[in-house]
């Protein structure tokens, strides 16, 4: 069984190896509506990625989204940037159990880091209609359950007004989408949020983390220690087994690229609770279930690409774990046992876990060695990228 | 106006509504004028929330609404309507056609509109602090005389899952207060109660708001297609159907002890806050069968009948 599945994930280094290529081979699935953006990946030795027809591709719209992602007038109160919770040092997330948005709401959910978001095939912990960057950003932007960056039916014109009153900003918009400006759309006109979305989203589709030690290892420009080397053959041997849900050159399996058969997505329970004995979740992160209303669909989540998982912590949903070593604990013992509170209770038995999240019972040194792995996949050259930071 | 309405009688409206539909399926089939002969005029359809046979807005204490013995004030009161059908006195359908165009409300577009109830400027709550209201629907009809009503409360599929932001998305669709990324679609209907004694968790934390958010729900992107592809298992659209309704005369009403008359809305049972249409939301199969949908023991939800908290209220423009 093992086998299999370790050809499979040999296959997607290889698939990684001739990236270069793009959506020249592969099955070409002509019934979806997407292509090939150029100047995308390529040189970063991942697959092209999938892009929607209408998104925006160049240097100036990143340049703009760039500015944007950074920009506190975007959000209802002024206070907030999308750079606010995805903060480059840690790989864009926030060092928090759970985020917190612009009036001070806090999150259910934990921040999730925007490297290689490109290859994502859903956006979200589980939502799985969201398969797009620019309706993904709808939720931040406008979403009221959580309020995140807050703005609203009331004062959206006020927020485009404010992008509006800063000519620079507007002149970036005015190269950004030069093609609107020639069908006489500009200046001011052009600051709207289908473009601050589309914008955005160039940038976040740029933000491609491929040059940790790991990746180097691969290309043959670098070493991994011994004990790396040990914690790698460990994610993909038998005993561990991490490769079945972190196993594409992304660290998850929900990845789609030029060339793939697109495949519906997978979401996954693990085990961290059962606070009714009968597999309950806490709500309000109960997972699956709150789309389809299947029972079966309890507590499942998106597996979480890995790389640059030594700075995203802390980890799960809800933030509910601190440190990788919690983390491989908590999969060593096949669940997590919750002893008292609101939610005790045994994970390792709750009956809607995946069959293969079982008790693997490391040995102390094999943790170690698997921590240490996950930390090569660190990339400081993406999280001090200067094209990713903060604009001047 | 407003004192006619008060003295209207709302068991006889009730008992009319019975006998016309009763005896209104003759089935008088007259021959269908043909097309060159028609001739439109225009027509309105108009619509109302009260309580108790009283009118309702935002400054309106409601004291009879839920299970619960208690008073509550609106925070929102919209809904999509589409696919709106006349009934002549022949009984047959004819399709009420949206106008459309810049001279018509933001809140219409081609065969659909957001009807909006909260039309007070005094309000103080959730999207009655904005107050736009928009409550009359403008079109036009084939020439005739009507007596019923058909039409749908929710988004049609084709654009329930658009771009909330898209300069080719209908306006009305652009309402962010509408938008519903959960299933990146739109919230059908959405009407939001607070109660003077807050709304009771099962956790003990009291909270502010008794939510009612009605969807198409079990909404999944197909692999590899964008959210605008999105396909839903349950559409949650309403039909309603009216007997006894003349549009130039009379008002359809939303009928706010109708909707909640199976609902506690000083408690929540768990879940979302309220009904926000999940599956597995305890607060909603009672509610959802005011509405004619059962929800079934694996999360699908059925449609049994008609919406029933939409009643007639006659001779009142």
């Amino acid at each position: 069984m093992s086998g299999k599945y370790f050809l499979i994930f040999t296959l997607s280094l290889l698939v990684a190896a001739c990236g270069s290529e793009g959506g020249s081979g592969g099955s070409g699935n002509s019934s979806h509506s997407h292509q090939v953006a150029s100047g995308l990946p390529g040189e970063t030795g991942f697959p092209a990625a999938v892009v929607p027809a209408n998104a925006k591709v160049g240097s100036a719209a990143f340049e703009l989204g760039r500015s944007l992602f950074y920009e506190k007038r975007l959000s209802g109160n002024g206070q907030q940037a999308c750079a606010s919770c995805h903060q480059q040092d840690k790989a864009f997330t926030d060092g928090l159990a759970r985020a917190i948005g612009s009036t001070g709401e806090l999150h259910p959910r934990n921040t999730q880091s925007l490297a290689n978001v490109a290859y994502n095939s859903t956006l979200t912990w589980v939502n799985p209609t969201l398969t797009s960057l620019e309706r993904q950003m709808e939720t931040p932007l406008f979403g009221t359950e959580p309020v995140e960056m807050g703005i609203n039916d009331v004062n959206k014109e006020e927020v485009l007004q404010r992008l509006r009153s800063d000519p620079a900003l507007v002149s970036q918009f005015e190269t950004a989408f030069p093609e609107q400006v020639s069908n006489g759309r500009m200046g001011v006109a052009l600051v709207d949020f289908d473009n601050i979305i589309s914008a955005i989203s160039t940038f976040q589709r740029e933000l491609i983390s491929s040059n940790s030690r790991y990746d180097k290892y691969l290309d043959g420009n670098g070493d991994l220690t011994p004990q790396e080397l040990r914690g790698l053959a460990l994610f993909n041997g038998e005993k561990a087994e991490c490769f079945h849900c972190h196993g594409s050159f992304n660290f998850n399996d929900q990845v789609q690229f030029i060339g793939q058969v697109p495949e519906p997505p997978q979401f996954h329970n693990t085990g961290l609770y059962n606070i009714d004995g009968k597999g309950g979740f806490p709500e309000p992160n109960v997972g699956l279930i709150e789309f389809t209303g299947s029972p079966q669909d309890m507590g499942k989540f998106r597996a979480q690409s890995l790389r640059n998982v030594e700075l995203t912590a802390p980890y799960m949903h809800d933030g509910s774990m601190s440190s990788l070593e919690e983390v491989v604990e908590f999969y060593s013992s096949g669940g997590r046992v919750i002893a008292s509170g609101a939610n005790a209770g045994d994970g390792r038995k709750n009956p809607y876990k995946s069959d293969l999240i079982v008790g693997i019972g490391f040995t102390d040194q094999e943790k170690s060695d698997l921590v240490a792995f996950l930390k090569s996949l660190t990339d400081r050259e993406f999280t001090q990228n200067p094209r990713f930071a903060r604009p001047n | 106006m407003k004192n006619l309405t008060k003295q209207f009688p709302w068991s006889v409206i009730g008992g009319l509504t019975v006998l016309l539909s009763a005896c209104g399926g003759g089935g008088d089939s007259s021959p269908t004028t043909s097309a060159q002969q028609t001739k439109f005029a225009p027509a309105q359809i108009a619509f109302a929330a009260r309580e108790n046979g009283q009118p309702v807005d935002c400054t309106s204490t409601l004291t009879t609404v839920g299970t619960a013995a208690n008073s509550s004030q609106l925070r929102d009161l919209r809904f999509y309507v589409s696919d709106v059908r006349l009934v002549t006195t022949q009984g047959q359908e004819v399709p009420f056609t949206f106008d459309t165009g810049s001279t018509v409300a933001a809140n219409q577009t081609d065969n659909l509109a957001l009807v909006s109830l909260i039309d007070n400027p005094n309000g103080t709550l959730g999207e009655c602090v904005q107050a736009t209201a928009f409550s009359v629907l403008s079109g036009t009809a084939p020439q005739g005389t009507y007596n019923g009503i058909r039409f749908t409360i929710g988004v049609p599929q084709s654009l329930n899952h658009s771009d909330t932001t898209s300069t080719s998305t209908p306006e009305p669709l652009k309402v962010q207060s509408m938008a519903w990324s959960w299933q990146s679609g739109r919230k059908f209907v959405k009407a939001e109660f607070n109660p003077t004694s807050g709304v009771q968790r099962p956790n003990n934390v009291s909270a502010t708001t008794w939510n009612f958010h009605l969807g198409s729900t079990g909404c999944q992107t197909p692999a590899g297609l964008t959210p605008d592809n999105a396909v839903c298992s349950n559409s949650n659209r309403l039909t309603v159907s009216l007997d006894n309704f003349n549009p130039d005369k009379d008002q359809i009403i939303l009928d706010l002890n109708a909707l909640l008359a199976q609902s506690d809305i000083t408690t929540d049972q768990g879940g979302a806050l309220g009904c926000m249409s999940g599956s597995t939301d305890a607060d909603c199969p009672s509610l959802f069968k005011v509405l004619g949908l059962t929800i079934q023991q694996d999360g699908s939800v059925t449609r049994d009948g008609p919406a029933n908290f939409f009643s007639v209220l006659k001779n009142v423009r």
